[in-house]
């Protein structure tokens, strides 16, 4: 490892916080846990810096390592602990409040998205929000670039149901 | 989309990757064939459309509740540890996850208790006389308007184009808004010389169905026309302007309305005459 690549990683992880806790927002469905997730993430990629490969996208590869981490440690740990499941209700709670409490209507998009399951909702979170094309989706969540577009589709499907009943529950089902 | 492997695409995935357009030239285009063709994969397509949502610019809202202080003070802590370390070896990175730790645990309760202040939402700007303040008796039942303004600017223009036009499926959607709020929204009554109808829906606004409708006005400029029944007394149209909207709103019969666009406010006072016309 240089100087050189730990300095790239150390701008680009300055430069990708924010973006890093969202999708950690997104996959934990907590702030705290986002908090921890980016934390973690910076550890990992100082470490590794090494490893990115000067030229490729270093937010994607930040991305990967934060994936990788929820995974394979964060979920595992709060399943153990009995909170594996994120309640949509309880999502995205700031306290102190929050910009989107503003903002009800986009407030309630972001809970339509938060109470879709893990896996369409992280899919959903690359495709459509941080622009990943199908295939670099797959790469990143290490899926078939088919169960992708089943996935997209399958959460479309649940959004749309959505406009049929705004106020009433929202579907349980589980991949 | 050629290379998926043994995948076999349904039809719901198939349309959802073209409405992405991600799929290659050929498919786009013989599936383009066979939207015109076939009426069962055009309903699906508008159910499928349906579940569009403005989702990079909300999520892009929520980048501002981002703690970045916090968190790049805790980059800068294991970046100095490193560099106290005098190396990039794995001990460094162990002491450093220490400290980031305990700065983490410290950061995260102070955190629950204080969330970094949120820049104050868009400006409001109302018309009248010399920038009036809106009471909060005023406040509560603008409120609705405020929120439809700010939904709707997260929409671009493309995403009104895109709706898909087919009157059949438009048809079933109105008839199953009437049906869940009990009122007649059809496409006849919905549609103008100068509107062209793209899509409804139901929000929920505190607990209350919000009842909004696209178009185009003029082939041209999105134009939301909005609902709510909200037990207001009567009032006769008037104009304001919220997050760069002009808006004509009224209420009749306990239900307020609202004709929102970046349209010209004469144009829109004078389609606000036709609607209050037509719906009360």
């Amino acid at each position: 490892m240089t100087r050189s690549d730990h300095n790239i990683v150390r701008e680009g992880l300055s430069l990708h916080l924010n973006r890093l806790w969202r999708f950690g927002l997104v996959l934990s469905g907590r702030p705290d846990d986002a908090e921890e997730l980016v934390q973690a993430t910076c550890l990992k990629a100082l470490e590794k810096s090494h490893q990115f490969q000067p030229g490729t996208h270093l937010d994607r590869w930040l991305f990967s390592i934060l994936s990788s981490i929820w995974k394979n440690q964060l979920r595992r740990d709060k399943v153990r602990r009995g909170e594996g499941n994120v309640n949509a209700e309880e999502t995205l709670v700031f306290d102190g409040g929050s910009h989107l409490e503003t903002n009800i209507l986009a407030r309630q998009v972001l809970t339509e998205v938060m109470a879709l399951p893990e896996a369409q909702r992280q899919t959903v979170f690359l495709v459509y929000v941080e622009g990943y094309s199908y295939r670099e989706a797959a790469e990143l969540l290490d899926i078939p670039i088919g169960t992708v577009m089943s996935r997209l589709a399958a959460a479309r499907k649940a959004l749309s149901e959505l406009n049929e009943a705004p106020a009433g529950g929202i579907s349980e089902e589980r991949e | 989309m050629s290379d998926i492997g043994s995948h076999k695409i349904s039809d719901a995935e198939l349309l959802v990757a073209y409405l992405d357009d991600a799929l290659d030239e050929e498919t786009r285009d013989e599936t383009a064939q066979r939207l015109k063709e076939e009426p069962e994969l055009q309903a699906l397509f508008e159910e499928l459309s349906e579940g569009e949502r403005p989702l990079r610019t909300v999520f892009d809202l929520l980048l501002k509740d981002a703690p970045t202080e916090r968190m790049e003070r805790m980059l800068e802590e294991i970046d100095h540890a490193d560099a106290d370390d005098g190396g990039i070896g794995a001990m460094g990175y162990a002491m450093a996850a220490g400290i980031a730790l305990a700065l983490f645990v410290a950061g995260v309760l102070a955190g629950r208790m204080s969330v970094p202040a949120i820049p104050d939402g868009p400006a409001v700007e109302l018309a009248g006389k010399g920038g009036d303040h809106e009471t909060e008796a005023m406040a509560e039942h603008s409120g609705w308007r405020q929120s439809v303004a700010e939904y709707l600017a997260l929409y671009e223009r493309r995403s009104f184009e895109l709706m898909p036009d087919n009157r059949e499926v438009q048809t079933k959607t109105l008839k199953r808004l009437s049906d869940a709020t009990s009122g007649d929204y059809s496409l006849e009554k919905l549609t103008t010389d100068k509107m062209q109808f793209k899509r409804g829906q139901l929000l929920n606004f505190k607990g209350k169905p919000l009842l909004q409708f696209f178009y185009l006005y003029e082939g041209a400029e999105p134009v939301a026309f909005c609902i709510i029944e909200n037990g207001e007394t009567d009032k006769t149209p008037a104009h304001e302007r919220r997050n760069g909207f002009n808006i004509v709103h009224w209420v009749s019969g306990g239900r307020a309305f609202m004709l929102i666009g970046k349209v010209d406010a004469a144009a829109l006072t004078a389609l606000a005459a036709t609607y209050a016309g037509k719906f009360g």
